[in-house]
């Protein structure tokens, strides 16, 4: 659907689908299926997709977006030839030939001119860097959790993608289901009165995803693996199984440990049942434990407690058993608590309440990728949008500094500065290797 | 694991005995591989507790001799003791400033580079302005000219900042680009060191961005004196760095000054178009009074990417009672730049854009009468039910989902009342449908009545409409009501229907005990065959555990469908109050699908319990499993026992992976078993 070299906009969008169009001046989505549309989407008015990073969640989402006829997907991008190589296969699958193109250099991928929008699923510690070069790029952008590495880095991201007009949807994909959004509005709408306190239970400890802790026997990469890049604009370290693929989140030179890993889920539902998703806490403090040995230094059991200058104190624990795992907000008259597979309130009843129309409704998704392609058309916000998961991405920054300096720390959420404490200040970004540097 | 001063947690559950056993159960069947994939977990400090050192400190010298042949793999203890030290003197001074000086002469030595990094990361917090000049002067060595500037860059204050402006003089190549990026993250005052900078190929690039950062009137004339001159790839770089020092002088009301810089970007077609749209933006937020006009402007003649950009603009320039143009407007654009301007006109006061609305939804075009409809939700009132209402009657598809949805989301007592009003001039039938499917979404209870009396309608269509509105706005009052329709109803479809609502409406009784009255009357009454199994279907829906003696009578009913549907409902109850007569069925039952069945139910029944003991729940599931000889039941066995670990569980999973057909199911439930067995004894 390349607007800016095929066509343009308004010629494709005479002939937009119906259900993306109705999107646009409201956020709450029909689906193409809806239409009977459903394989009818002419090649030229399909949004035009590639993806970068295919370790961990790249695939997923990319299969989702396989599955709407209205993408085409034409490209994949990885640094390492094994996922790279089984993507390229997948989207070849797909279509039934030969023609998706690999990329190791996302640079080129960009360069190809014929992109709408790219989806990224790459380490943390590479979000900022890719998506302001895909938003100058003019590229709509799916990006994951947390928002990224570090906070000084969120605002630039958030800069950037306000200056070229960019869609952003970010992977908090709880938002676009049934009992997340009915939870917040139900607190929303005081249903268990004002709140007193929110309590945010996360994981604790590491989970081996690719398999391979304890291998952190150094030795050089495999071959098809640019594992130079793949350190980027992290400091240098040396090569070995357990640093890279999926586990590099245990690490905080590439990712942030649980916390950060769960921080744009369960903690961003709780800012959207709160409407606080555009401000922050006020204070924060905290408490970790980390590990002994190894290669890991994410915090594996935390406790950060925030304080808002309008709200009620938020609760972040991974570790505790105290702290039920999902959202729970406690108000004058009871509780709602929402968790994946499981929404439950007391009083009891309140999880059937109806939200009558003459009170405060939620934005709606029930497809949070149809969600962003419906936004990339109608350059509507999405339902996770930038300036949203800055915010809930920064009260984990905030709780790692907390954690890691073992004090008290003051926010200014409206500028967006630390008050009164250097040290802490300096954590707020990180300088990067050479000769890495956050793009304009 | 190093145990230091770890609080209990104060709700440890008490069965942690046997979890730990467990945790020793499974790496017994384990080996060694389970085992290393745990991880330790050390403890850096406790709640409530300043950082402590877990150890009999160790003086730094020593730390750091341990550290100097980190390698960056496995185990060094010296990172974390080093941690531990640093950690417990950050806050004291004198104590800093000696960790200062032995980290800083620490990164000369022959160290590993990952030792070296462990100690950067510490004088990237603690290392003050007396670091700054051993930190700047190791820039000038590739080797640790990052761990130098890792920590370099974020040392406060006017020294650190002197010593990047003069290492951009002072260093070269990657490492001098380094210094320029660092000194646009400070934002530092530095305009006059990296302004000749845009003259030099090599560094060009990077000091644009980095006085795009810096921002403010001497970085901007810099930029902007430059930026003719600039070329290729190195055009948009700059560019994009002026639009950068511009955005700051509008966030600071400079807009005088951003002006002109905008327009530069803006009116260079040469740049790609996502550069030339945001200076577009840029230049509608710079123009003060003549905002509007230039908005108007561009949204009537750009390109579309440039329609774009000025779409963006309209909430900031146009407030609500001046919105008029752009509504005035909206009729003349292209459909596609209509859909995009309705979503911005959804968000203004209903009262100002209605009419161009509800104009817009009457278009020709498809996608822009769809997304004017979804504005109408936001912008509609009263007045345009009769709109909505027909719209919903007369299309189908993701029309007539959106005229629905947004009826169910306008707001206002008034809304009500004009849907039934509707319904007083006796209209269509199809339109009689989408009131009740309204009455239903918005839950307008007081029209309970009126809902109930289409319940009795001839039209088919009404009746099943009518009984799905009910679910919502009726009450356990109803069921009477519902059983009629279901013992009348004229199709499969509206049996479903009548059957839902009344099960629905029998379950909003705040009691289990008593909500199934209404049908158990009525199945007492009932002779007909077929209308007793449909009642006795809706029991286990309803779940009154005072309908399970009804059921128990049924089974030694003469008639073999009631007794059919009464083991059906036992077998299906929803609560573990039928577990005895499933169990029952599931050994005595002489009909042989009838006994698979009851098996089936055992299983589920099991798996209702999440918190009974194990060892209990997997005897129940091992009687199922003893009861059938088919692999289908086994598996059901095996998917549900993972839901309770312990020896036991493992044991009879270990039985099935004797045998072929379940072999796989019990593989991978073993798996499952011992990785839940694992994770609780270490959350133990």
């Amino acid at each position: 659907m390349n607007t800016h070299r095929t066509r343009s906009r308004r010629e494709f969008l005479k002939t937009v689908p119906l259900a993306l169009a109705g999107a646009a001046a409201f956020p709450t989505i029909v689906r193409a299926s809806a239409l009977g549309l459903n394989g009818a989407v002419p090649p030229s008015d399909r949004i035009v997709m590639a993806g970068i990073g295919f370790g961990m969640q790249g695939p997923s989402n990319m299969r989702s977006f396989l599955g709407k006829d209205e993408v085409q997907w034409v490209a994949v991008c990885d640094l390492d030839e094994v996922p790279l190589d089984k993507a390229k296969d997948t989207v070849n699958q797909r279509y039934g030939n030969t023609d998706c193109a690999t990329y190791k250099d996302y640079r080129e991928l960009f360069a190809r001119g014929d992109l709408d929008a790219v989806s990224i699923a790459v380490p943390d510690h590479w979000h900022a860097i890719l998506s302001i070069d895909a938003a100058r790029a003019g590229l709509d952008i799916y990006g994951e959790k947390p928002f990224t590495h570090s906070l000084r880095e969120g605002r630039a991201l958030c800069d950037a993608l306000a200056r070229y007009g960019r869609v952003w949807q970010t992977g908090s994909w709880q938002r676009s289901e049934d009992n997340f959004h009915r939870a917040c509005e139900l607190v929303r709408n005081g249903r268990v009165g004002r709140i007193q306190r929110v309590e945010v239970g996360l994981p604790s400890g590491f989970t081996d995803f690719a398999r391979t802790f304890g291998q952190e026997t150094l030795g050089s990469p495999p071959k098809g693996f640019d594992y130079d890049t793949w350190l980027g604009p992290a400091p240098w370290s040396p090569y070995c199984k357990a640093r890279v693929h999926m586990n590099w989140r245990w690490n905080m030179d590439y990712g942030g440990g649980q916390l950060m890993d769960w921080i744009g889920h369960h903690l961003d539902i709780a800012h959207w049942g709160l409407g606080c998703e555009h401000t922050g806490p006020v204070e924060i403090s905290g408490t970790g434990e980390f590990p002994v040995t190894g290669i890991y230094n994410g915090a594996t059991k935390y406790w950060v407690e925030t304080k808002y200058a309008d709200g009620p104190p938020i609760v972040i624990a991974g570790g505790y058993p105290e702290i039920q795992s999902g959202t729970k907000w406690i108000g004058e008259y009871g509780w709602v608590w929402v968790d994946r597979g499981g929404f439950e309130s007391q009083p009891a009843h309140l999880v059937n309440d109806a939200i009558g129309p003459n009170e405060t409704r939620l934005y709606r998704s029930r497809d949070h990728y149809q969600n962003f392609l419906d936004c990339v058309r109608s350059r509507a916000l999405t339902i996770a949008p930038a300036e949203v998961a800055h915010r809930s991405a920064s009260v984990g920054h905030l709780g790692v500094i907390a954690i890691e300096t073992g004090r008290t720390i003051t926010w200014e959420p409206a500028t967006e500065t630390l008050i009164g404490d250097s040290q802490a200040e300096r954590l707020l970004s990180r300088a990067y290797r050479r000769p890495y540097r956050i793009p304009a | 694991m190093r145990a230091t001063e770890r609080q209990p947690s104060p709700s440890a559950p008490p069965c942690w005995t046997r979890m730990v056993s467990g945790l020793l159960l499974v790496l017994a069947l384990s080996g060694p591989a389970m085992a290393d994939r745990s991880n330790g977990v050390r403890e850096a400090q406790t709640r409530g507790t300043a950082a402590p050192e877990a150890a009999a400190p160790a003086s730094l010298e020593a730390i750091l001799k341990e550290l100097a042949s980190y390698d960056g793999g496995i185990a060094s203890d010296a990172v974390w003791r080093l941690r531990d030290y640093v950690h417990a003197r950050k806050d004291d001074p004198a104590a800093r400033a000696e960790c200062e000086a032995s980290l800083l002469k620490f990164l000369k030595t022959k160290a590993t580079p990952s030792a070296k990094l462990a100690a950067s990361r510490h004088l990237r917090v603690i290392a003050g302005e007396a670091a700054v000049p051993a930190l700047a002067a190791m820039l000038a060595d590739e080797r640790i000219a990052d761990l130098a500037l890792y920590a370099l860059q974020p040392i406060p204050g006017q020294l650190a900042e002197r010593a990047l402006i003069q290492a951009v003089r002072a260093t070269h190549g990657p490492t001098r680009i380094a210094v320029v990026a660092a000194l646009g993250e400070r934002r530092a005052a530095a305009v006059s060191a990296l302004a000749p900078l845009l003259n030099e190929p090599a560094a060009a690039s990077a000091a644009a961005v980095a006085l795009g950062r810096i921002g403010g009137d001497e970085a901007a004339r810099a930029l902007a004196a430059a930026y003719p001159h600039a070329a290729g790839s190195l055009k948009a770089t700059f560019a994009a760095a002026i639009l950068t020092a511009a955005e700051a002088m509008i966030a600071t009301e400079n807009a005088s000054g951003a002006k002109p810089l905008y327009e530069m970007v803006a009116s260079d077609a040469a740049l790609p178009a996502p550069i030339r749209a945001a200076a577009v933006r840029g230049r509608i937020s710079a123009a003060g009074d003549d905002a509007a006009s230039l908005l108007l402007e561009t949204l009537a003649h750009a390109d579309p990417p440039i329609q774009e950009a000025a779409i963006a603009k309209i909430a900031d320039v146009f407030r609500p009672d001046a919105i008029e143009p752009v509504c005035a407007l909206l009729p003349g654009l292209p459909a596609g730049t209509q859909v995009q301007v309705l979503a911005v006109l959804s968000d203004y006061p209903g009262d100002l854009v209605r009419p161009a609305v509800l104009q817009a939804a009457q278009s020709g075009e498809p996608p822009v009468r769809l997304a004017a409809m979804a504005a109408l939700g936001a912008a509609g009132d009263h007045s345009v039910v009769p709109f909505l209402i027909d719209a919903a009657a007369r299309t189908s598809g993701a029309e007539q989902a959106a005229a629905r949805l947004t009826i169910a989301r306008l707001k206002g007592r008034a809304v009500d009342d004009a849907l039934l009003h509707l319904l007083d001039e006796q209209p269509a039938p199809a339109l009689v449908g989408e009131v009740l499917l309204a009455v239903g979404g918005r839950r307008i209870f007081p029209a309970k009545p009126i809902v109930a009396g289409f319940v009795k309608s001839p039209v088919p269509a009404i009746r099943m409409q009518a009984m799905k509105a009910l679910r919502t706005v009726g009450t356990p009052s109803d069921v009477p009501a519902m059983l009629d329709a279901l013992v009348g109803a004229e199709t499969e479809a509206e049996r479903r229907e009548a059957e839902k609502t009344a099960t629905d409406l029998a379950r909003m009784a705040a009691a289990a005990e008593g909500r199934a009255r209404a049908i158990r009357a009525r199945l007492a009454r009932a002779e007909e065959s077929g209308t007793r199994v449909r009642l006795i279907a809706l029991l286990p829906l309803v779940g009154d555990p005072g309908s399970l003696p009804a059921l128990r009578g049924a089974l030694s009913d003469a008639d073999p469908d009631v007794v059919d549907a009464a083991v059906r409902a036992i077998v299906a109850w929803p609560t573990t109050d039928a577990r005895d007569d499933i169990i029952a069925l599931a050994r005595d039952s002489r009909n042989e699908t009838h006994r698979l069945l009851a098996i089936g139910g055992l299983v589920r029944v099991v798996g209702l319990d999440r918190h009974r003991h194990p060892e209990a729940a997997v005897a129940d599931l091992r009687l199922a499993a003893e009861l059938s000889w088919r692999p289908e039941e086994q598996k059901l066995v095996l998917g549900v026992l993972v839901q309770f670990p312990c020896r036991e569980a493992l044991d009879l999973a270990a039985g099935f992976a004797r045998e072929a057909p379940t072999r796989a199911e019990a593989q991978a439930a073993i798996e499952k078993i011992k990785d839940r067995l694992l994770k609780e004894a270490i959350r133990q």
